[in-house]
């Protein structure tokens, strides 16, 4: 009873958590203890492949269920979750959300050896185990892609771990074992065909870092225990003046399928500064959830403010239950700066997130005749007032003004802040308590104090092309890299086209390359492209262009057909017995082996350039690093030729 | 330059050569940098060739430095000092003046080409007969060489490092640096043949 009453409260109750074991307050079990955490991350060509093994023990004098709950990793397609037995892996395998859940509980119930992957929405992934043995251990294993872009010549990594302190209700439900006792391993390997200049994991002063032969990074950060409740980030920094550049993968397994294709652009663009005054509204969450992140706010906006111009203007809003102006249009001179900072400390967080009211608060008061933009610094959970996104969209389409959004934490809701961002064209960063919260000041001021390319849009011609993410691309900022995901029918040479407009004028950049008739090196670019589309389908249902059932019956068939945990799917683990007595098919696993055979060959090769516009660059290059001519056989070849002439010239003189 | 000579530049050059290519402070101190040239350190004209950027990079210069180098020491040992520094300075100032995009090179392919052609112009002025198709035809097909790798910016063999660009501008230097010196030399022994024997004829008069 007590179990169904728990699994009961388990469906209704979201639980947030940091990383960790969770149980609920009431119950008298002890809480699964944290054996061992190993992550395993490989960052190669754009996209990051992260592998979490986790080994629980089990205190109790009866079995339980281990219940394991992670913030969500932003944009990231869950792929695969292990049992194991032994040595025996059971294989997960992704089913309608419901259907996953009874068949998981059906097993539960039988006493046999089951897990479930689920997502609630953007908030946190659970993982449940059942059963853990008295006294006894389980091992499991979960997978997941997501793509890593690089912004102005600086890659980012997180693997979250952090609680997001989003949702009361959940904390107040349940209590969390967030140490490990035994062996924490975070490996990290960087396969980058551009030269890493240099490395940074904040906070973790004991990684190991080394260089490969063929010029991949790895990181290394072992412990003998640890807790799991701060983020990991790695940045790691290109080497500068590089070339910009179009990078390209693709995958189709045979000719007569679909192909599917990651295309990266890194414009070199003359974007110039902009120096005359600006204005900036800084609307600030002071809502209870920021409580553990104010501290990070107050650094970046007082790093922000000392960057300003003595000519920029600022002003504060800051929201909670209500939105309150805190500081009017102020001169950004150094004692009104001090001034403001010495306001904003003494401000502290209260009551519910009312987004909406902060939101339109900030947008009154601006002067058509400057610059202005909106720097929206919230965890995003809008719980107070409007919350609903296509009234976000509504709002931002009303006015003309940059919208600059920065997500605290994790548990936060990306999703909403994308479509705010996307309906003013401008971007949103994700910001964590461990990063270097000056450094993600100096990025985005970059691109707020530089030109833009206005109205972009990316045109493929030549070849057939479906389910590209260029609807929502806008404005492309300084130092910004643009990926798309898509998929052809057919192979051959395509002409890129990438026009905008530029200080009034029309802009064109141009390349082309061959789709590849059959390539089978990166069979997880088709999980990443479902992934897009079904953040596809959230952003048009955010802005009022597809209704809900919509919405949910395209992210219910995507993650089906390609295996990803979403709001509406689920992965399920049992026996190979079960699936085949329960008739279902092993999707999962297929794609599984594909993707482990080609990551096998990928680790076996030296680092390939995956740049395509070589011979027809896209953009003019900047500055490059180096320079050279070079040799090859031919050459040797021609001295070769030569040095037989020289020797029977020789011959003959003498 | 008698062959022990040759033979110590030679061994020095492309010792100095893997030097400069795996030590990095070593290659920081010589490569063309274009900045710090304009600061004064004027040597990274000339030292910079001996900086490369990858093993491939390396190895296909210094075989094909090598074989060159040698043959045209049995041409004519004369003119292999005059090739490798006026080709060195050539290349270096061209690198300097005219690509501006580049702010660091470096490599022995450009010296090289000066080799290659060098040996082709004295063969040139040399050999009579079959010989000379033979000469003909190696000239055609370094130009051809040098025209594609204009049109791909790539080699065809040498898996190109992404950092880096590939600048068959300085094949063409190096060509044109190559072939001037070693007809200029050439021609100047003729020339100062032709010329004293007119003084001798003239002397004769007197």
């Amino acid at each position: 009873m007590r179990t169904i009453l728990l699994t009961i409260l388990l469906c209704c109750v979201f639980p947030v958590s940091a990383g960790g074991t969770l149980k609920a307050v009431m119950s008298n079990d002890q809480t699964p203890l944290i054996q061992s955490h190993r992550i395993n991350v490989v960052i190669n060509n754009g996209f990051a492949r992260t592998e979490v093994e986790q080994v629980f023990s089990n205190p109790n004098e009866h079995a339980i269920e281990a219940i394991y709950a992670v913030p969500v990793p932003q944009s990231a397609a869950l792929s695969e979750l292990s049992i194991f037995l032994g040595d025996m892996e059971l294989q997960g395998e992704v089913l309608e959300r419901d259907k996953a859940e009874e068949l998981y509980q059906k097993e539960r119930e039988q006493g046999r050896d089951a897990g479930i992957a689920s997502k609630d929405a953007f908030d946190t992934f659970h993982f449940r185990v059942s059963p853990v043995p008295s006294m006894g251990e389980s091992r499991f294993r979960y997978v997941y892609y997501q793509p890593i872009d690089i912004d102005t010549s600086v890659g980012r990594y997180v693997y979250p771990l952090e609680e997001g302190g989003t949702d009361e209700v959940a904390e107040q439900f349940w209590t969390r074992n967030e140490h490990v006792s035994g062996v924490f391993e975070f490996d990290l390997l960087i396969k980058s065909s551009w030269p890493i200049s240099s490395i940074r994991i904040p906070g973790f002063s004991d990684a190991v870092q080394s260089k490969g032969n063929d010029g991949s990074h790895h990181i290394q950060i072992k412990r003998s225990e640890h807790d799991l409740t701060s983020d990991i980030v790695v940045y790691y920094q290109l080497e500068e003046n590089l070339p910009s550049r179009v990078e390209f993968l693709a995958y189709r397994p045979e000719a007569s399928a679909d192909g599917t294709f990651m295309m990266v652009v890194t414009p070199g663009l003359d974007l110039k500064e902009l120096n005359q005054g600006a204005d900036y509204v800084f609307v600030l969450d002071y809502s209870g959830s920021m409580q553990d992140k104010l501290s990070t706010m107050q650094r970046g906006i007082e790093q922000t403010l000392g960057k300003m111009n003595s000519n920029d203007r600022f002003r504060i809003v800051r929201f909670g239950n209500q939105a309150s102006e805190l500081i009017g249009w102020t001169q950004a001179s150094p004692k009104q700066i001090e001034s403001a900072m010495s306001r904003l400390s003494k401000s502290s967080t209260i009551g519910g997130t009312n987004i909406y009211e902060g939101l339109s608060m900030g947008l009154e008061k601006l002067d058509q005749d400057r610059v202005t933009s909106l720097i929206l610094v919230t965890d995003g959970v809008a719980n107070v007032g409007l919350v609903e996104p296509q009234a976000f969209h509504q709002l931002m389409t009303t006015v003309d003004i940059r919208v600059f959004g920065f997500l605290m934490g994790n548990n936060s809701n990306w999703p909403l802040m994308r479509t705010i961002t996307q309906a003013s064209g401008g971007f949103y960063k994700g910001v964590s308590n461990s990063d270097d919260i000056v450094g993600q000041v100096l990025l985005a001021k970059s691109k707020i104090t530089h030109e833009c390319l206005h109205d972009a849009s990316l045109e493929i011609k030549g070849i057939n092309t479906y389910g590209v993410n260029n609807e929502f691309l806008n404005k492309v900022y300084r130092g910004q890299q643009l990926v798309f995901f898509g998929r052809y029918t057919k192979p051959g040479q395509a002409r890129i086209s990438l026009k905008a407009r530029l200080s009034g004028a029309d802009k064109t950049y141009q390349t082309e390359f061959d789709f590849p008739e059959v390539a089978v090196d990166h069979p997880e670019l088709e999980r990443l492209w479902a992934l897009m589309r079904i953040e596809h389908a959230e952003d048009m249902h955010n802005a009022g262009l597809m209704d809900e059932a919509e919405s949910e019956s395209l992210v219910k068939a995507l993650g089906l057909e390609f295996q990803l945990v979403t709001d509406e799917t689920s992965m399920v683990v049992m026996g190979d017995d079960q699936f085949e007595q329960y008739g279902i098919d092993r999707n999962n696993r297929n794609r599984v082996m594909l993707e482990r055979q080609a990551q096998l060959t990928r680790s076996q090769a030296p680092i390939v350039s995956p740049r395509v516009d070589r011979k027809k660059p896209m953009f003019d290059l900047p500055a490059p690093s180096l320079g050279g001519g070079a040799l090859d056989p031919i050459h040797l070849l021609l001295a070769v030729v030569l040095a037989l002439g020289v020797f029977i010239h020789l011959r003959q003189k003498s | 330059m008698n062959s022990v000579r040759v033979g110590c530049l030679l061994g020095t050059l492309l010792l100095s050569a893997c030097l400069a290519t795996y030590y990095s402070a070593l290659a920081d101190l010589l490569i063309l940098d274009r900045s710090a040239v304009f600061e004064g350190q004027l040597w990274r004209i000339v030292s910079g060739h001996l900086v490369h950027l990858s093993d491939a990079h390396l190895l296909w210069d210094c075989s094909v430095f090598s074989v060159l180098t040698f043959l045209l020491h049995c041409l004519d040992r004369r003119l292999v000092a005059g090739v490798l520094t006026s080709s060195a300075l050539v290349i270096g100032l061209a690198v300097v003046l005219f690509i501006p995009q580049v702010s660091h090179y470096g490599g022995l392919s450009g010296i090289c080409c000066a080799l290659f052609m060098a040996i082709v112009t004295v063969l040139r002025l040399q050999v009579q007969g079959p010989m000379k198709w033979v000469v003909n035809i190696a000239t055609l097909a370094f130009v051809a060489k040098i025209i594609a790798e204009l049109f791909s910016q790539t080699t065809l063999f040498v898996d190109p490092d992404p950092t880096w660009i590939s600048l068959p501008q300085v094949h063409i230097a190096g060509g044109l640096a190559g072939t001037a010196w070693a007809y200029l030399f050439l021609t100047k022994d003729r020339l100062r043949s032709k010329l004293s024997l007119n003084f001798g004829r003239r002397g004769q008069f007197n």
